[in-house]
């Protein structure tokens, strides 16, 4: 084939061809320049904390401590370093940790050097940042330092728009207030996510409720987060009082919402729960099915045992299952009857009730 | 115009236009990822993990290894497992008809002892022989599982049906996991207000040469061999880059079997692992997806760019073609079961985007790039090649590849910066120069072959053979003949370049 080219390199000229590797040459070069500054940026930025680890970590002690002498001496000493913003934050950052990490007298001692050093001012000019995720570390770093002062600003945030913001900003209030602080359940417009309403059953872990009965308005919040979470709430606290407002979740269309009426009622029946529960059992879901067969496991009685007996032979062996449990529970015979029931030989009865056997020899 | 010229002229213009789109599919990809990374970066900035790890509140997890001729590292990487953090969670080993005494060595070690449990046998698999558990309170997570030997997608599907919790986490039983892992990949299961997250992935790091004592990783070191620091870059590129773009995008096609989280429900909807293919993680995420379009569901795929999951690379050719090879078999498997999704507006993002992406640039990649290397001996065998141009056109691409890579460096760099050594980056960017002569055409050349096993339904999973993280000892290096499982799973995409 003489003559025959390679068409497309004869048709693109190769003085533009040159050109574009000329430009792919250039942004490697930048790239791996970039690459290289930005290394070296980090492995200084390393070098300059470690070199102030040891300042930093003085002053802290001696704040712990309380060394009034021996502090301001140290804060003269770093007079200037202090005007550096990037050791300001390193400074915040070792005193949150160690905030985090002691408490009683030792943990007001850094409170007060926060205060005293004007980080506060630091981490309270984040908040008017258009950075949502430094407004959010700026709301972080007031409520771990108790900065209560600074509350009507970051209750304002706790309808942000930023997720991360509102967030920071409810933990912040339920970190200042405890219990009190969740007044903004009132108001919030957004969804609370299951992973913010852990973090906030979190913080409450030691706090006990006060005024409680406003729960029972959250129960009835067009949000339904809130009301999952007012049904946690509920739950976590141990809350009889709230019992008819809560029955009144029952009827709610969300699963979400009746699994968590459900966990309330498991753990604060009253004697007519249960029959409650065998009531609503017709709501066409698995998981919402096998929960209250579970818990007739925890509140049930003999006059649930007919309509257990019915699931023990329901098509799913899941039902099969919990059925036979909460049988070995609450029929008079206890897990002898079990032994005896018709089915007691065949599969998959057999394996089930082995498995309760078992279980209640553990 | 003679036909002569009509051929050349269709072939040379469509490798350029392919060429073309591939490498603009690469930008987007680099600057999508970007901006989902510093997302995550920002959100997760303020996210205290530690206080949430003994949370009563958080939901129950199984995790689930599969095991297959493990005996060697089994006792101790199980409990690596199960000192991970966080409170409500079981650790199902599932043992897949080992042949060693992988099985003897966990019962002599956690004191297991056999009982009696019912398995709801919602997916179908091969029997269960024995279930055991600790008489030892300390491990009262552990279950173990014996079974008949079926293969990995079976040894799963076992564990989903033993599975007590709702959402279960696949790791390869040799895989080192970062003590934070599950609370990090849980939290997007969790934040999510919207829509259901389905799955949620987790990006795999290289462990060759890294120092790992008591099953826990203590320092990050550089391959030392070529080919797993090789590999290194083309991990980076594929879970920093091409995963975090694709996560942005909802189009995620692949969570790698290595790591990853699923809603258990949803997974058993789907009719749990495909154990028809060695493709088995990209097929269960592809038969969800659709799952979801189909039934109208809004839903999501998520990915974490924290290094969480760390494991052992192949260090000789003949184990990484072997593994490339399975690769190929499983994406063309994969894609041929669902074909129905190409193109059909239907399945939306994924029919129109992820799915013909995979098919023009995972699987048609290398054969293309096949092609074009036999055309051009013939062209240049005749004497018809403009080889000033050619060189320039040849030089062009080789640049961007290596333009990419060095992006994926300095991603690296700029976010979790692990290779912290004085001379890493250079040995990184010398290894990303030489990839285009001693890495990827032995790539290319592993898919040929893995689509010709294809055609002739060829379904061995190979031989791996692994040195053992952290024995220190090359000597206890074992050999595990792996007609089913095997344990390494990882980018599978972003690998090509035409």
């Amino acid at each position: 084939m003489p003559g025959l080219q390679f068409s497309v390199l004869l048709k693109i000229d190769s003085y533009t061809l040159m050109r574009v590797m000329l430009i792919f040459i250039i942004i490697l070069g930048l790239l791996f320049i970039c690459t290289l500054v930005f290394f070296i940026y980090k492995k200084r930025i390393n070098a300059k904390i470690k070199s102030w680890e040891d300042q930093v970590s003085l002053v802290v002690s001696t704040a712990v401590f309380n060394l009034d002498e021996e502090f301001n001496e140290i804060i003269s000493k770093n007079a200037n370093k202090l005007k550096n913003h990037r050791f300001r934050q390193y400074l915040i950052n070792e005193i949150i940790l160690a905030r985090k990490s002691l408490s009683g007298s030792a943990s007001e001692n850094i409170k007060m050097l926060y205060e005293n050093l004007g980080l506060n001012n630091d981490s309270f000019k984040k908040l008017h940042n258009k950075k949502w995720h430094i407004k959010a570390k700026g709301v972080q770093e007031l409520a771990i330092m108790e900065q209560t002062k600074y509350v009507k600003q970051i209750f304002r945030l706790t309808n942000n728009k930023s997720e991360l913001v509102r967030n920071e900003s409810q933990c912040a209030l339920v970190s200042f207030y405890g219990f009190s602080g969740l007044r903004f359940l009132g108001v919030t417009t957004y969804t609370l996510s299951e992973w913010q309403q852990i973090q906030l059953l979190n913080k409450l872990h030691d706090v006990k409720p006060r005024n409680f009965d406003i729960i029972k308005k959250w129960l009835q919040s067009p949000n339904e987060s809130v009301v999952n979470f007012s049904l946690r709430l509920a739950t976590f606290y141990n809350r009889f009082d709230v019992y008819p407002d809560v029955m009144d979740c029952l009827s709610n269309t969300s699963l979400q919402v009746k699994l968590n009426t459900l966990n309330y009622l498991k753990r604060i029946p009253r004697e007519d729960t249960a029959g409650k529960l065998v009531d609503d059992y017709s709501y066409e879901n698995k998981s919402y099915k096998l929960a209250i067969i579970n818990a007739l496991n925890d509140i049930g009685n003999e006059e649930q045992i007919a309509f257990l007996l019915k699931q023990l032979h329901h098509s799913d062996n899941d039902i099969k299952l919990a059925a036979a449990k909460s049988l070995s529970h609450l029929h008079p015979l206890g897990i002898e009857f079990l032994k005896t029931h018709l089915f007691a030989h065949e599969d998959p009865w057999k394996t089930i009730f082995l498995q309760i056997e078992n279980e209640h020899m553990i | 115009m003679t036909w002569q010229r009509i051929i050349l002229d269709l072939f040379s213009y469509g490798i350029l236009v392919y060429s073309i789109v591939l490498l603009t599919c690469y930008i987007l990809i680099g600057i999508y990822s970007t901006a989902e990374i510093r997302k995550y970066l920002r959100d997760n900035s303020s996210a205290d993990f530690k206080v949430l790890a003994a949370s009563t509140h958080l939901p129950g997890i199984s995790i689930l290894a599969p095991a297959y001729n493990e005996a060697a590292n089994i006792v101790e990487n199980v409990r690596s497992m199960l000192s991970i953090h966080y409170n409500t969670l079981e650790l199902i080993i599932i043992n897949d008809g080992s042949k060693d005494d992988s099985l003897q060595k966990l019962i002599a070690a956690y004191d297991l002892y056999k009982v009696n449990i019912f398995i709801n046998e919602q997916i179908p698999a091969k029997k269960v022989k024995g279930i055991y558990k600790s008489r030892n309170a300390v491990y009262n997570k552990l279950i173990v599982v014996d079974k008949e030997n079926g293969g990995k997608s079976d040894a799963l599907n076992v564990g989903i049906n033993v599975a007590k919790y709702g959402y279960f986490v696949c790791v390869d039983v040799d895989c080192i996991l970062e003590q934070d892992a599950l609370l990090k990949m849980m939290k997007p299961f969790l934040e999510e207000t919207k829509v259901r997250v389905i799955a949620s992935g987790g990006v795999i790091r290289i462990a060759n040469d890294c120092t790992i004592e008591n099953g826990k990783l203590v320092e990050v070191n550089l391959p030392k061999k070529f080919l797993p620091r090789v590999q290194v870059i083309e991990y980076i590129r594929a879970f920093l880059l091409g995963r975090m773009a694709w996560s942005r995008l909802n189009g995620l096609l692949l969570i790698s079997g290595a790591f990853g989280a699923f809603d258990k429900e949803i997974v058993m909807r789907c009719g749990g692992y495909n154990v028809k293919t060695v493709g088995e993680d990209m097929e269960l995420i592809a038969r969800m997806r659709r799952y979801m379009e189909e039934h109208k569901l809004p839903y999501k795929v998520t990915f974490i760019p924290d290094p969480l999951c760390w494991t052992e690379a192949p260090d000789t050719y003949k184990i990484l073609g072997r593994q490339r090879n399975r690769w190929t078999r499983g994406t063309i498997e994969t894609l041929r079961i669902h074909k129905i999704m190409f193109f059909n507006p239907r399945y939306r993002l994924l029919g129109c985007v992820s799915y013909p992406y995979w098919f023009f640039f995972e699987f048609l990649a290398p054969i293309i790039e096949f092609i074009g290397i036999v055309g051009f001996l013939i062209f240049s065998f005749c004497g018809i090649i403009d080889w000033q141009s050619f060189l320039i056109l040849l030089g062009c691409i080789l640049l961007f590849g290596f333009l990419y890579s060095l992006f994926a460096i300095f991603m690296e760099v700029v976010t979790y910066n692990q290779y912290k050594k004085k001379n890493d980056v250079f040995k990184l960017v010398l290894t990303a120069l030489l990839e285009p002569f001693l890495f990827h055409p032995f790539v290319v050349w592993s898919a040929i072959k893995g689509n010709i096993d294809y055609i002739r339904k060829k379904n061995a999973w190979g031989e791996m053979t692994r040195l053992g993280l952290g024995s220190g000892n090359k000597a206890d290096a074992k050999t595990n003949v792996i007609n089913h499982l095997e344990m390494e799973t990882a980018p599978r995409d972003q690998s090509k370049f035409v």
